[in-house]
């Protein structure tokens, strides 16, 4: 057996030590030797780079990296070395393999090649760069391919398709990206979703390096292990912030704080730990050493399915929880559960309702803002009461009619204060004529766009003004999709405007029948957000006729409606009802990625909800030991 | 050279781009494009069905057009992208900033 397939099988097994950051060492010994990019090195100064290798080797790592990380024709080419490629490329990997012995394994770094508009490029300079550097890191002996710092998904996909098309589906294939502030990359996607995309395009192993501190790593690590499966996961975090020291650019995590945040990430499943930016040898031993307590358990596709559906009941008031409400849902088919505020101030009933289906496994509560212009108690103050007693997310349904600019931003900031996370920004129903004005007139400062605009800009920092917040707001930003609209055309533009206003997540109008569920899923599925696909039990055949009737954005199929309009009895319809929608998830819930339930009008509105939870969960239990 | 064909669709221009965008092709669909909206034809949908390779002087055109259109208050969307080009996009980061539809009907729905 190779030794890159020995050290993935390693993996398998449990937690190995990766290795640090080159370039910041070579600037502490060397700095002046950098005028060419880090790479040039192995030619001009290879006792330094063996020096460095020396370091790391003796420190404990078992996966060297060669000194290769910007060895591409395109960067190289910025130093007019693009004729060296081939030569620095199998320098680096030689003078890795002198100190990796007979027993630690040889990678060979591939980093990406930073093209920007203002240089000439096509498709063509990448595969050309990452062919070049990669078959010479081959040729060489690397035992692996190691993809870091990738930014951008689908030039990591690029380049691992080139070093499958070189070293065929045999050659390991590490592939690892850097997260912005948001948890995104930048090319927006998040770690579930990357690892999900790298994963079918063939990795042996995927991960983080880089990025947003070591709180940023081990948040990316722990939404991407949730769909990893069987495939490790590497972590490569820098070594905190970085810190202008009288010119000198430093970094002060000390070696035990990052050895107990490897151990951390080590216990979260993690198999493949190093550093990045400023991770000294120093900093490598204590991981290493660090790693040798962790008792890893086998990888295995069943790990999915350990991942607790909810959290543990807490026993006394939770703080808000940090981060997108989106960031903490990175795994398949989460659940949002609604259940409306009611319109009274007697608050048990409802909070009792959100407890019964918060221990059935919803992973978030939806509430709406007095829905159809009907006054109810308002969503955040409501959402404050479920966080207080509950350990569970909330999207509250953010309306345009209910507050002008002001009013929406001074309550925007007192949701986030409150712990809000999740926002649905939505226009609103149109407050009825009939109401006399006892309700008032809806004010429409802005409509959803513009909504979903000024909530972005909270989530900088800043008010619809500019003025500064000294803090920015921390929110998930979902819009509605209405399928069920005789203007799908306009529909589509309007979901379109608010998607390119940033808005994070969808949440389709319910479906009532398969074909319109995958119309819905085909035309939400396309923009790379979460869709939560809206399910809505039908249980009385009054219910049926009046949301079809009456509501806006909901049409039930008239089969559905014959159906339950024949049936003899509320207990029959209930059924009818039941099992229709419960039908409809177990069809679709292969192709869905997130599953929006409303519950219906009724007083057992939570035994409804909570039935079809369980049985989701339990649908997902046995797929996944299928 | 590039094929370009202007077809007038109530108040939007749909213009069917052939060939190449590449350092030569490229300042010609600037130019074209330009010329529209310097017309008054604020509203562009490029169908790039027929565009077998674009390269970085074909992005910084389409930036252009972008630009020109934001400018004059009207809406740019692609529609009809072969893969190649679609990876481009993608690698770019222009699927982000540019509305792009499978089709000349969704491209068409964009700007309605």
């Amino acid at each position: 057996m190779s030794l890159g397939k020995a050290f993935l099988e390693r993996l398998q097994e449990g937690c190995a030590a990766g290795d640090g950051d080159y370039t910041y060492r070579f600037q502490q010994l060397a700095a002046s030797a950098l005028s060419h990019g880090s790479s040039a090195l192995n030619l001009t100064h290879p006792e330094l780079v063996a020096r460095v290798h020396g370091e790391f080797v003796e420190a404990g790592t078992e996966l060297i990296s060669a000194n290769t990380f910007d060895a591409n024709a395109v960067c190289l080419g910025r130093y007019q070395l693009a004729e060296k490629v081939r030569e620095i490329n199998m320098k680096g990997v030689e003078l890795a393999l002198v100190h990796a012995g007979t027993q630690a394994c040889v990678a060979g770094v591939v980093g990406p090649l930073g093209l920007t508009l203002n240089d000439d490029w096509d498709l063509d300079t990448y595969r050309d760069a990452f062919r070049g550097q990669i078959s010479a890191l081959l040729e060489a002996g690397a035992h692996v391919i190691q993809m870091q710092l990738f930014g951008n998904l689908a030039e990591l996909r690029l380049a691992l398709r080139v070093a499958r098309e070189l070293g065929g589906r045999d050659l390991p294939v590490i592939t690892q990206a850097v997260f912005n502030d948001g948890g995104l990359l930048e090319s927006g996607q998040n770690a579930a979703q990357m690892a999900e995309s790298l994963i079918a395009c063939g990795t042996d192993v995927v991960g983080v390096s880089g990025g947003r501190g070591i709180a940023g790593t081990l948040n990316a690590v722990k939404h991407m292990i949730k769909v990893t499966g069987q495939t490790p996961v590497a972590a490569y975090p820098n070594a905190g912030f970085p810190e202008d020291d009288n010119g000198q650019i430093v970094y002060v995590a000390s070696p035990d704080y990052l050895a107990d945040t490897a151990n951390r990430m080590a216990r979260l499943g993690v198999r493949l730990i190093g550093g990045c930016c400023g991770m000294s040898s120093e900093a490598i031993r204590a991981i290493s050493v660090s790693l040798c307590t962790v008792r890893s358990r086998p990888l295995d596709a069943k790990n999915r399915a350990t991942v607790p559906a909810t959290p543990e009941m807490p026993s006394t008031i939770l703080e808000p929880k940090a981060g997108g409400m989106l960031e903490s849902l990175c795994f398949k088919h989460p659940i949002i559960a609604e259940i409306d505020p009611p319109p009274h101030l007697q608050v048990e009933a409802t909070l009792n309702d959100v407890r019964t289906v918060v221990d059935s496994g919803a992973d978030v509560i939806s509430m709406a803002e007095n829905p159809l212009a009907s006054l109810k108690v308002g969503n955040i103050a409501m959402a404050a009461l479920i966080m207080q007693q509950m350990n569970i997310q909330t999207v509250c349904h953010i309306t345009c009619r209910d507050r002008n600019l002001l009013g929406l931003q001074s309550a925007l900031m007192g949701a986030h204060l409150l712990g809000v996370r999740g926002l649905l920004a939505i226009t609103g129903d149109p407050v009825p004529r009939q109401s006399g004005g006892g309700l008032g007139k809806g004010v429409f400062d802005v409509h959803s766009p513009g909504l979903v605009r000024l909530i972005n800009q909270l989530n900088r920092g800043t008010t619809s003004t500019g003025k500064d917040l000294k803090q920015e707001t921390e929110f998930s930003v979902g819009v509605a999709f209405n399928s069920s609209t005789r203007n799908m055309d306009g529909e589509i533009l309007r979901l379109e405007k608010k998607l390119a206003e940033g808005a994070n997540f969808i949440m389709t109008q319910p479906v009532f029948d398969v074909e319109h569920a995958r119309r819905v899923l085909n035309i939400t599925g396309k923009y790379g957000v979460r869709v939560f696909l809206g399910f809505f039990p039908l249980i009385s055949a009054r219910t049926a006729l009046y949301l079809h009737n009456e509501v806006p954005g909901i049409q039930i199929p008239e089969l559905m409606l014959e159906r339950i309009t024949a049936a003899p009895d509320a207990a029959m319809q209930r059924r009818i009802g039941v099992e229709q929608v419960t039908s409809l998830i177990d069809q679709l819930l292969p192709e869905m990625d997130g599953i929006y339930l409303i519950s219906p009008h009724s007083r057992d509105r939570a035994a409804i909800l909570s039935g079809l939870i369980q049985h989701i969960r339990s649908t997902q239990q046995e797929s996944t030991y299928a | 050279m590039l094929k370009l064909m202007d077809e007038k669709q109530d108040s939007v221009t749909l213009v069917a781009v052939g060939g190449r965008l590449d350092g030569t092709g490229a300042p010609e669909l600037e130019a074209h494009c330009s010329t529209l909206i310097a017309d008054g034809n604020t509203r562009l949908v490029l169908d790039f069905g027929g565009v077998d390779y674009i390269s970085s002087a074909g992005l910084r055109s389409l930036l252009v057009v972008a630009k020109q259109i934001k400018a004059a208050g009207g809406g740019l969307a692609l529609c009809s992208l072969t893969a190649m080009v679609r990876e481009v996009l993608e690698i770019s980061g222009f699927d982000k900033i540019l509305t792009v539809a499978t089709d000349q009907t969704a491209a068409l729905a964009t700007l309605a």
